[in-house]
């Protein structure tokens, strides 16, 4: 045997598949604490929302309202209209982003993966659908607003004070979508992906 | 960090045969010589960032895997091992795998040869045997070309040698038992 033959055997060696340290109970259990964790974050993010909003309402009608003494009804129709468009998207987040009732099931259930995976996809309907809309809801609920406080100024400061919200409303929305978008592709995605192999997983066995 | 994960990826999606075989060189042991692959990739992640783009990258694993593997046989504290499995310990009879056994009877007295060999031999011949050029196994090990082309006529020598005297020990043990 030459060495061109030795040399063929020799590359028909292959290297073994690298063996995962991690077992699968393993990898089952950080999903789920890594899904826990995010859950806890989500829960979070929406107890802080909900401060917030309450402040800001608390704001606008003790504080703004008795300021600016409204002289037309637009400040009270623009007030609800903004503040009842916040108040329904912050309740859909409360609603839909957290599994209510499958919180402690673990990982090796499938309807709690299930759920896990909706109220976790409920924040891409977020940004994508219900937050846009609550902006343009809350940019004319403020547009109303401004209608009344500069009610008696001329129609050219009127003009270039609501031209100036929208795109102030515009930027400021654009940016917060943007960042969302990049919050979730960066803590969501990764998590769905993994129970989603999980869950076919579950559905092979 | 994803850039470095997907470089890391198609490295060792590349590589990796052609790196094992190099520590199956190194290692007569199969599992020992897994330890050692897998440990050459966790080296080769851990330094990826220093791979500047020099020296070839093929030269720059290959440099890893040959010190990983005099590192890691040092520890081992291990020489000349005797072949690892026998040629009658292999399980499958049947007709469709005789030439993959014949393979393996091959390999087996390959890497029996092969660790009868110097330390520095060993790793000229895993290069040599993955069609690594003179002058990248010079880089590689830090010689002259000339040297590393005598050194590889002696070694073939030596090599072909070593099968021929094992191929007659097992015959004539062989003999032996029949008589």
């Amino acid at each position: 045997m030459n060495f061109d033959d030795i040399q063929k055997s020799w590359q028909t060696q292959h290297a073994p598949e690298l063996i995962n340290k991690e077992s699968d109970k393993t990898i089952v259990s950080n999903l789920q604490e890594r899904t826990k964790a995010l859950q806890r974050k989500i829960i979070w993010t929406n107890i802080m929302m909900t401060v917030v909003l309450c402040l800001t309402s608390a704001a606008f009608v003790f504080i703004l309202r008795k300021g600016f003494a409204p002289k037309t009804m637009w400040f009270d129709i623009g007030l609800v209209i903004m503040f009842g468009a916040i108040l329904l998207s912050a309740l859909a987040q409360w609603l839909k982003s957290v599994p209510w009732g499958n919180l402690k099931a673990d990982s090796s259930s499938n309807e709690y993966i299930s759920h896990t995976l909706k109220s976790l996809r409920f924040r891409d309907t977020s940004i994508r659908l219900i937050t846009p809309l609550q902006m343009v809801i809350s940019t004319i609920g403020l547009n109303l607003i401004y209608l009344d406080i500069f009610w008696d100024e001329s129609w050219k400061l009127r003009l270039v004070m609501h031209l100036a919200l929208i795109i102030v409303m515009v930027l400021v929305g654009g940016l917060s979508l943007y960042y969302s978008r990049l919050r979730y592709q960066e803590l969501y995605e990764p998590i769905i992906k993994d129970l989603e192999a999980l869950k076919s997983k579950l559905r092979d066995a | 960090m994803p850039d470095k994960e997907k470089l890391f990826e198609q490295i060792v999606q590349e590589n990796r045969d052609r790196l094992y075989r190099i520590c199956r060189a190194c290692m007569p042991d199969p599992e020992d010589a897994s330890d050692l692959y897998q440990e050459v990739l966790v080296k080769v992640w851990l330094n990826l960032h220093t791979f500047r783009g020099d020296a070839k990258l093929s030269t720059w694993l290959y440099r890893i895997t040959l010190n990983t593997a005099i590192l890691h046989r040092k520890q081992q504290g291990k020489n000349t091992e005797p072949l690892p499995r026998h040629i009658a310990e292999l399980p499958d009879t049947t007709a469709e795998s005789l030439q993959k056994q014949e393979q393996e009877v091959l390999l087996q007295k390959l890497h029996y040869c092969i660790n009868c060999l110097e330390k520095q031999d060993r790793l000229i011949i895993s290069l040599l045997l993955e069609e690594v050029s003179y002058k990248e196994i010079a880089e590689v090990l830090g010689l002259t070309v000339n040297h590393v082309g005598v050194k590889i006529s002696r070694i073939k020598q030596k090599l072909a040698m070593l099968m021929e005297q094992h191929v007659n020990q097992e015959t004539f043990t062989e003999n032996s038992k029949k008589l």
